[in-house]
């Protein structure tokens, strides 16, 4: 039933089929890519024609090719850290909602404090002193992201904590750990997946910004390198940008869009 | 009132003091020796190496270099910069204005094109408007900024020459063109890149919140009043929906910074953020330091506004009570 609300959203539903086709490039990309996206060629800034889908760069590198590739890098790093900082956001409210008192106030001063600090500005500042490896800057992403979860977390964790079914479990002699778990958490996850949905696109947007910067490893693909590689060559060619920038941009409105269609399907009081 | 703004100032301080903590954690944790890039790469006798190293404090334990530049901070110096040859507070000044006038600017337009918008939507939800609106600002909240900031520096400057491709200011000296208006036809192409995505999220938060507004039963009273319409929509609809619009709007700070450095990047502005990358690239940890400090203090105060706004537009906030 909640499915033929979905189907009814002709915007959700392009979103949730967007995000599959990301996902698919991304596992896909290297073997369905025409050439290696680093081998360098005699076609220098070729416009977009047959056989350059989508033209080639200042080296004679295919940008199709790249723009395949990249997929990759974007959706390990959306897909983990989104993930880090959710386990990470989850932990920290769940224990503040639940515990109350002095730990709860030191926890959430801390949640403050890394959501009012100049977030991105940290991560550009540690990528570019320790190397903008891709392990490294996907957990310092999630080490920045983690606030909203948890607040969102703790909201429900209180709201739910008084409630009669985590009393009854309380009363039955449940651990705290078993009340936590098996009681609250699953009935406070339906926002959480949701902001975690959201979480894929503001890391994907981030990261290709890292790379945008120049932070980059140069062995690599990535659309925020390509980006950065084509701010030098504006004016000469207008698809060394586009290309890969419209990859981003459809991928991030992918997942902004199945997220809102996600909400709709769990919250479906909610009426947008 | 006062009291309030004098607490928040006071929170400040924890605030700044992790700030600084955790830049120097960074850079003490950062791989290479900052004398031996002083001292450069001629084998140089080690005796002038341990002279170099004692003249900076270097040579002491950790916690005694943390607390004499806690220290120094605290009496209002940010230090030497290597690179610039200049106390690290002159090279900041010079580009603080820069990043400040870009990000109000975007501010700005971020306000008063999103709310106009969002009350747009609002009126009459489900309506052609309504539709297009939304999904344009569902695009626009998904555009990568740099991405949009090269598009728009293709199209307006490089195709049709209607804006300046990069800087603040022209190079030509003695131009027909005021100096202010020329800062302003700088500035046109940076600001719109970096509003396009708090544009796009305030129309979503103004029309969500003014519809809710609208279903209250003052409005009904206010129209069965027989108030004009401009009235009730203004003076009664648009303030009371506001308040969401400004929270998120001070959260949102920090956010802002991030996009004022890839927006400076893209258009050369010669601000804050690109400073910052910079003084990284080259190492320059001072004003690196230093930078985060002034833009954490920025965001700060950014908070501090949203709060403070928040008292003008509904009575009913006072913040006196509570101190």
């Amino acid at each position: 039933m909640r499915w033929r609300r979905l189907r009814r959203r002709p915007l959700a539903l392009a979103g949730l089929v967007g995000a599959v086709l990301f996902v698919a490039v991304a596992i896909a990309g290297p073997w369905v890519a025409p050439r290696n996206p680093l081998a360098l060629g005699q076609d220098t800034l070729r416009a977009p024609a047959p056989p350059y889908w989508f033209g080639t760069d200042e080296l004679g590198r295919d940008i199709l090719s790249g723009v395949l590739q990249g997929a990759r890098v974007s959706l390990v790093v959306g897909l983990l850290s989104a993930a880090g900082a959710v386990l990470v956001g989850v932990a920290v409210g769940a224990v503040a909602g639940y515990k109350g008192g002095a730990v709860d106030e030191v926890l959430m001063r801390v949640t403050e404090w890394v959501l009012v600090v100049p977030q991105f500005l940290i991560v550009l500042v540690v990528a570019a002193i320790f190397g903008s490896d891709l392990g490294l800057v996907i957990v310092v992403l999630a080490a920045v992201a983690w606030p909203a979860t948890a607040r969102l977390t703790r909201a429900q964790f209180l709201a739910l904590g008084g409630r009669e079914f985590v009393v009854a479990a309380r009363s039955l002699g449940a651990s705290s750990r078993r009340v936590v778990l098996r009681e609250i958490l699953p009935n406070a996850l339906p926002p959480i997946v949701v902001a975690a949905s959201l979480q894929i696109p503001s890391s994907i947007l981030a990261e290709a910004s890292l790379r945008f910067l120049g932070l980059s490893d140069p062995n690599s693909v990535s659309w925020g390198g390509m980006l950065n590689q084509a701010q030098n060559f504006l004016q000469q060619a207008w698809w060394m940008p586009f290309f890969p920038g419209a990859a981003i941009f459809l991928t991030v409105l992918s997942f902004n869009l199945a997220g809102e269609a996600l909400n709709d399907l769990l919250n479906p009081r909610r009426e947008v | 009132m006062a009291l309030f703004v004098l607490r928040r100032f006071v929170l400040l301080v924890p605030l700044l003091l992790g700030m600084v903590l955790l830049g120097f954690a960074i850079v003490k944790l950062a791989p290479g020796d900052p004398v031996q890039v002083l001292v450069g790469d001629y084998p140089a006798p080690p005796e002038y190496v341990a002279s170099v190293r004692e003249r900076f404090g270097l040579d002491r334990p950790a916690w005694v270099q943390l607390v004499r530049y806690v220290g120094e901070v605290a009496r209002g110096n940010l230090g030497y910069s290597f690179f610039y040859n200049e106390p690290v507070i002159d090279v900041l000044r010079g580009r603080l204005g820069a990043t400040l006038l870009l990000m109000s600017a975007a501010f700005g337009l971020a306000a008063v094109g999103g709310i106009a918008l969002g009350v747009a939507c609002g009126r009459r939800p489900g309506s052609w408007t309504d539709h297009v609106l939304m999904v344009l600002g569902l695009a626009g909240y998904s555009l990568p900024v740099f991405w949009l900031g090269q598009l728009l520096l293709m199209a307006f400057s490089l195709g049709l020459g209607w804006f300046p491709t990069q800087g603040m200011r022209s190079l030509t000296f003695g131009a027909a063109v005021p100096p202010a208006l020329d800062v302003l036809h700088h500035l046109v192409l940076p600001a719109v890149t970096l509003a396009t995505r708090y544009v796009a999220l305030n129309v979503r938060l103004m029309r969500t919140s003014f519809v809710e507004v609208g279903a209250m039963e003052y409005i009904t009273t206010a129209r069965a009043k027989g108030l004009a319409e401009r009235v009730v929509v203004w003076k009664h609809g648009v303030r009371n929906a506001l308040l969401p619009v400004v929270t998120v709007m001070g959260l949102n700070f920090g956010h802002l910074v991030a996009g004022a450095v890839l927006t400076e990047t893209v258009f050369a502005w010669p601000g804050l953020g690109r400073l910052i990358f910079d003084s990284i690239l080259h190492r320059d940890y001072p004003v690196m330091l230093g930078g985060l400090l002034v833009v954490s203090v920025c965001v700060v105060a950014g908070n501090l506004l949203a709060d403070l706004a928040y008292a003008v537009i509904d009575p009913r906030i006072r913040y006196e009570s509570r101190a």
